[in-house]
This record gives structure tokens, sequence and C-alpha cells, in this order.
């Protein structure tokens, strides 16, 4: 009963004009990003970070919610029109789409990733609703030593999600961004870590900057300086979603967003693992005749991989809000805009912001059906948009970067650490490293570091059977953390 | 450019078609044994250097509530994932590659590649904008009966670096560039500082 009244409430504020239309403005910018090559959905969600300083909790939610589902679609567009994937998850979207544009089909194909976009976010929502409460349980029997082991596996699996065939340059990586995260004053007894004398550094480094560095400008630096000419779009034609054709792809479908939303919620492994292994598990699981059509335009791959992209959406929520650990990077920006709004994310969100979880929920299902619309209404624009070269285009990224590093905390000294970390990036990108484990463990850092020492303390006089035995949680979670280092060093080691 | 996005693209489709996990990350930028050489020194080194702060941390209680705990513990694993990389990369691909080469050689070979001379360019120039962006500290407002216009350090900076990098990189007339600068820095300026209250660097 008091939950259902605390739906309503949370309902009654997210249906204001005024949030939808901020969620609209999200979405748009959100698809526009998305479609535009060389601008990916992080990079939309960490600069898009700033503009929400100035907004209220709920409609700085609303708006990013609006932007990370609007940017996930987004890559479709110009993956089936231009040929060249708006944003990397969209690749499969590529082949397929691509190949039924020069069909004269590319209408059919983008009314396709729409309506398996639509169904996608759909049952990412669905999942997400329906596992918080179970995670949410979970999460509250788990104490100092499950939290320490559990972020460390946070950080562990991301590396290994993030680089695929080289885990290592994944953990270095994360274990670097650990290092990162202990520079300032330590929690339990203030001494000044990492910090060589500089005042400024005892605040310690503030993840909102990194992630513009990182996923802003080591961007900017990659493909400004590589000359391409703009993409020249095929016929795009009607675009209808097709409906009938749809209910045909219902278990691919159903199948391709738990897929997603599974992925999703597994830290470092975002909408690119979610599209690549569902189109791979659709493809062995089609039809044979389907299966002949599959790389040179299906339309069931396309439902394969858009769908499973965006039940990311909702399967990155998933241990975003009920543990603290982004499931992706893009995931890590929502968490950042939340932290920024006072939401305290983790086991406690339920009790310490009461009803926020409703207006995610909310807030995701209107950011879907504004998607669906806005995605139809902006194919034509889109289309224009590709005509624009990206030596225009990437040139006007430069000032975002420095005025959102800026307006988190007003202090000069984030636009420097932006432009270190952009640097840094782009260093770490050419020696083959990933970056998402960094952000990620830099945001788990203090959280590792604060709980590993209160676990110490509470086992000082315990053996280790004691620790093993009597901390169920605790040994599972050691099991799967050495699983996950055996997993990369031995078994994808040999494949690589 | 074509050619960098290209193979990452090309990558991709590769191990979809061969059903290969590359990771969330992965098939965009390929490495090398010397680069994965020089990695695994860097990395040691760093993991050592944190192990030599860790342990100068001190430790004013307990040795479990150490502040330099944990710090110690990662500077020791990344000088083992060092340790892990070099001897992965040595495995795949024998230490003579590793080892192939000259530095300065490498160093010549990237810097005359025009991609990366335009890269280095384009960091200085954003290295530039950002260090004069933070000495500048101004605020001129004109008011007027319906609106206040507003003129800070951000736009007179920006507007003429962003002119530069447009003139540079999109190759544009030199009226095209500097509207094109003007028209997006003052818009960022206007939706930021009037649209969402939020103060601009070198707006005092």
């Amino acid at each position: 009963m008091f939950e259902l009244q605390e739906v309503l409430t949370q309902a009654a504020i997210a249906f204001q004009p005024w949030m939808i239309f901020v969620c609209l403005i999200g979405v748009t910018l959100g698809i526009l990003w998305g479609a535009m090559p060389g601008l990916s959905t992080t990079m939309a969600m960490a600069l898009l970070i700033g503009l929400s300083v100035g907004m209220s909790q709920h409609v700085a939610i609303m708006f990013m919610l609006g932007v990370y589902t609007g940017s996930v679609f987004g890559g479709a567009i110009s993956a089936v029109l231009i040929n060249i994937p708006g944003t990397p998850d969209a690749v499969p979207t590529m082949i397929e789409g691509h190949a039924l544009a020069k069909r004269g089909e590319g209408g059919l194909a983008l009314g396709t990733a729409i309506m398996g976009s639509f169904m996608g976010n759909w049952i990412g929502i669905v999942l997400l609703i329906a596992f918080i409460p179970a995670l949410l349980f979970l999460a509250l029997q788990f104490r100092s030593w499950e939290m320490f082991l559990l972020s460390m596996w946070g950080i562990a699996i991301c590396g290994s999600m993030a680089a695929g065939d080289m885990p290592i340059k994944g953990w270095i990586s994360g274990w670097i961004g650990l290092l990162i995260s202990f520079v300032g004053l330590d929690a339990i007894h203030g001494v000044p870590r990492f910090t060589f004398g500089v005042r400024i550094l005892e605040d310690g480094i503030s993840y909102i900057p990194l992630l513009i560095g990182l996923f802003g400008l080591t961007e900017i630096l990659k493909v400004l300086p590589q000359y391409s000419p703009p993409g020249i779009p095929s016929e795009v034609g009607k675009v209808v979603p097709p409906l009938r054709k749809l209910i045909g792809y219902t278990r691919t479908a159903v199948r391709s967003g738990i897929v997603g939303t599974i992925i999703g919620a597994i830290p470092g492994a975002g909408a690119n693992v979610a599209s690549f292994l569902s189109y791979d598990i659709g493809r062995r699981r089609a039809k044979p005749e389907e299966r002949k059509k599959w790389g040179k335009g299906s339309y069931e791959a396309i439902v394969s991989a858009e769908v499973a992209n965006n039940a990311n959406v909702g399967g990155s929520m998933l241990p975003t809000l009920t543990l603290g650990i982004p499931g992706n990077a893009a995931a890590a920006a929502i968490l950042a805009a939340l932290e920024m709004k006072n939401v305290v994310v983790g086991p406690t969100i339920q009790t310490e912001n009461p009803g926020i979880i409703f207006f995610i929920y909310i807030g995701l299902i209107i950011a879907n059906f504004l998607m669906y619309f806005m995605a139809i209404a902006l194919i034509k624009p889109c289309v224009k948009l590709f005509s624009l070269p990206r030596t225009l285009l990437m040139p006007l990224i430069i000032p975002i970067c420095v005025m959102g590093a800026f307006a988190v905390s007003l202090n000069y000294f984030d636009v420097y650490l932006m432009f270190i970390a952009g640097i840094a990036g782009y260093v770490l990108h050419r020696f083959g490293f990933p970056l998402a484990p960094m952000v990620l463990a830099v945001i788990l850092g203090p959280l590792a570091d604060e709980n590993l020492r209160r676990a110490l303390l509470v086992f000082e006089d315990r053996s280790f059977w004691w620790i093993i035995s009597e901390r169920p949680i605790g040994t599972i979670l050691i099991v799967i953390v050495l699983y996950t280092f055996y997993d990369g060093i031995f078994r994808r080691g040999k494949t690589a | 450019m074509a050619e960098g996005q290209k193979s990452g693209i090309e990558a991709d489709i590769e191990s979809l078609e061969k059903g290969v996990f590359t990771g969330e990350e992965g098939g965009d930028e390929r490495s090398t044994p010397r680069k994965d050489f020089i990695a695994s020194i860097a990395v040691a080194a760093l993991g050592i250097f944190a192990m030599i702060l860790s342990v100068r941390l001190g430790n004013p209680e307990s040795i479990f509530t150490a502040p330099g705990v944990l710090p110690f513990i990662t500077g020791a694993s990344l000088v083992a994932m060092a340790a892990g990389l070099f001897l992965k990369t040595k495995r795949r691909y024998g230490l003579d590659e590793m080892l192939a080469g000259d530095s300065l050689r490498a160093v010549g070979n990237y810097l005359s590649d025009p991609e990366a001379r335009r890269t280095l360019m384009l960091m200085l120039v954003i290295f530039a904008y950002v260090m004069i962006l933070g000495q500048v500290d101004l605020d001129w407002r004109f008011k007027t009966e319906v609106y206040t216009f507003r003129f800070s350090g951000f736009e007179l900076i920006s507007i003429p670096f962003i002119f530069f990098i447009l003139r540079f990189f999109w190759r544009s007339t030199l009226l095209n560039c500097f509207l094109v600068a003007t028209g997006i820095v003052v818009f960022l300026a206007v939706v930021f500082r009037d649209g969402f209250q939020i103060l601009l660097p070198g707006a005092g």
C-alpha cells in the first residue's frame, strides 16, 4: 500500500510537462549524439553531466536517463544509412542494415531497429523492476568484507570484459585507477596519501573530470586528427516499424533482451558486448533458411543486436542502483549524476532516498516512449547531420569538455585534471589499454579501501578458517574473484 | 582517419564473423610487442613507486587500519601484472620481437606520420587553451531593458582557439571558421550561463 502511494507520488512528479520536456531534450540530444560517428554513448553521458549541474535532482535524473536511452539507439541510424556505426555496439546493425539499405529497404531496416530498441528497453526495464528487490535484499546482507570483495570483483570483471583477449591490460587499467582513487586524505585517519604536499590534492580526485577527460578529450584526440570524408547517406524512404514482421521474431527478441540485461548487469560489459554476443547467439540459433541471410541483410539479426544493446540500459542500472557498482562506463556517468544530486546509491538507496528508484523506473519508461517517437522524427535531420564533416563537429566539443569539468565543483583544477586524463587516456589507448576499468576503479577505490580496513580490524583476532566458514557470502565472492582471474589468465590467455 | 577508424570497425566485423570475444573496448586499437614491453616496464615502475609511498605513509594505529594497506597491495599487484604482461608478450611474440628496433627510430617514425603530428599539435593547442583560460578572469556586462549581454573570459579565449582548430582541421574559409567558432561558443555560453545557471571558467 505504502509502495503504491510512493509510485503514484513519483509518477506525479515524472509526468509533469516540464519533466517530460527535459527528458525529450535528453532523448533528442542522445539520438543526435549517438547517430554521429565517433561520438559514443559514454562521451555523451560524460559531457552532458556538466549540463545537469544546474538542474534539480529529479530534472537531472530525467535528463540523463533521456540521454542514455537516446544515445544507445542513435548509433543505429548512421550504421544503416552511411555504413559507419554511430556507436561501436551498432556494428551488427551496420552489417545487416546497410545491406538492406542498399536494396532500397533502409526505411524498413531502421523501423526494425527502432522497434527492436523499444522492445529491448522494455525487457530491460521489466527485468530491472523484477530483480531490484532481490538484489537489494542480498546487498543488505553484505558487510565490510563482502563490500570490499565485491568492489574488487567489479574492477576485475570490468578489466576482463573491457580488454577482450588481454584481460591483464584491463586489470592494469583498473589497478591504476585504484591508485588514483587513493589520492587525498584517507577516510579513517585523515592522513594525506599520494598528495606530494599539494594542498588541492587533499580533497581527492573527482571522477567526473576524469570521465570527461577519458571519454571526451581522448575521443577528440583519437578522431579529429584523422581526416575522413562525410558519409554519403543511402536512400532512407519511409520509416515503417514493421509490427507484423516483428511478431515472428518474438522469441529472438525475448532471448536477446535477457542476454542484454544480464550483460548490462556485469560491471564493465556494456552495449558492445551485449549486441555482439546476442548477434552471435542469434546466428547460431536461427533457422537454416534465415541463417543464410545473416551478414547479407537479415531483419532477425537487427532485432538480435538492437534488442540486446537497449536492454543493456536497464541491466546496467541494476548493480549501479543496488550496489553502487556501475554496470558500464555510461552507467558510471549516471552514478556520477546521481551522487552529484545527493542520491546515495547502494544497498540503502530506498531508505536514504525514498521513492527515487520508482522515479528512475518511470523515467526509463517515459524515455523509452520518447525515444520511439523521436527516433522516427529525427531520421531526416540525422541524414542532414551526416553531411557535416567530423573536422567541423569535433572542435566544437572541446569547450564542452572544459565547461563540463569546471561546472561540477567550480574549481579550475578540475579542468587541468580533465586535460591530463585526456592525454593519459590517449596514451593508454595507443598502448591498447581499455579506459572503462580505470573509471570504475576510481569510483570503487574509496569503497574498497575503507571496507578492507574495517574488515581487517574485525578479523584481527580471527583465524583464516573462521573467516572462510563464518562469512559464506564473502567466501563465495573470493571464489568468484579468483575464478575471474583464473579465467582471464588461463582460459582466455590460451584462446588469444 | 579512415584508416584508423576502418581498422577498428573491420576488426569488430571480423570478430563477429568468427564469434570471437573482443571485449567492450576491444578491436579498437591494436598494441605491438614493443609497446607491451615498454608498458610492462612503466607499470612495474609505477607499482614499485606506489609501494614505496605506501610504506612511507606510516601506521597511526593498528597495521590493519594503516592508510597504506590497500595502496601497498595495489602497487604489489601492479608489479605482478607487469610481470604477467611481459611474460605473456614474450610467450606470444618472443623476446627478439619485443626488443627489436631502435627507440629513437620508432619515435622518428611516429613523428613522420602526419596524423601523429596533427595529434601532437592538437594536444599543444588544447594545452595552451586550458592554461590561458585558467589565467583569465573577466566578466563584461551590457545591460539593456530586456536582456543583460555578457562577454566573459570564456568567450574571449575560446573563440580564437576554436577558430584556430577549425581553420587547421576543417580547412574552410576564414570567415566560415570565425562565424562557426563565434556562434558555437556564444551559444554554449548562453545555454550554460543563462539556461542552466552554471558559472563558466574564466568568468570571474
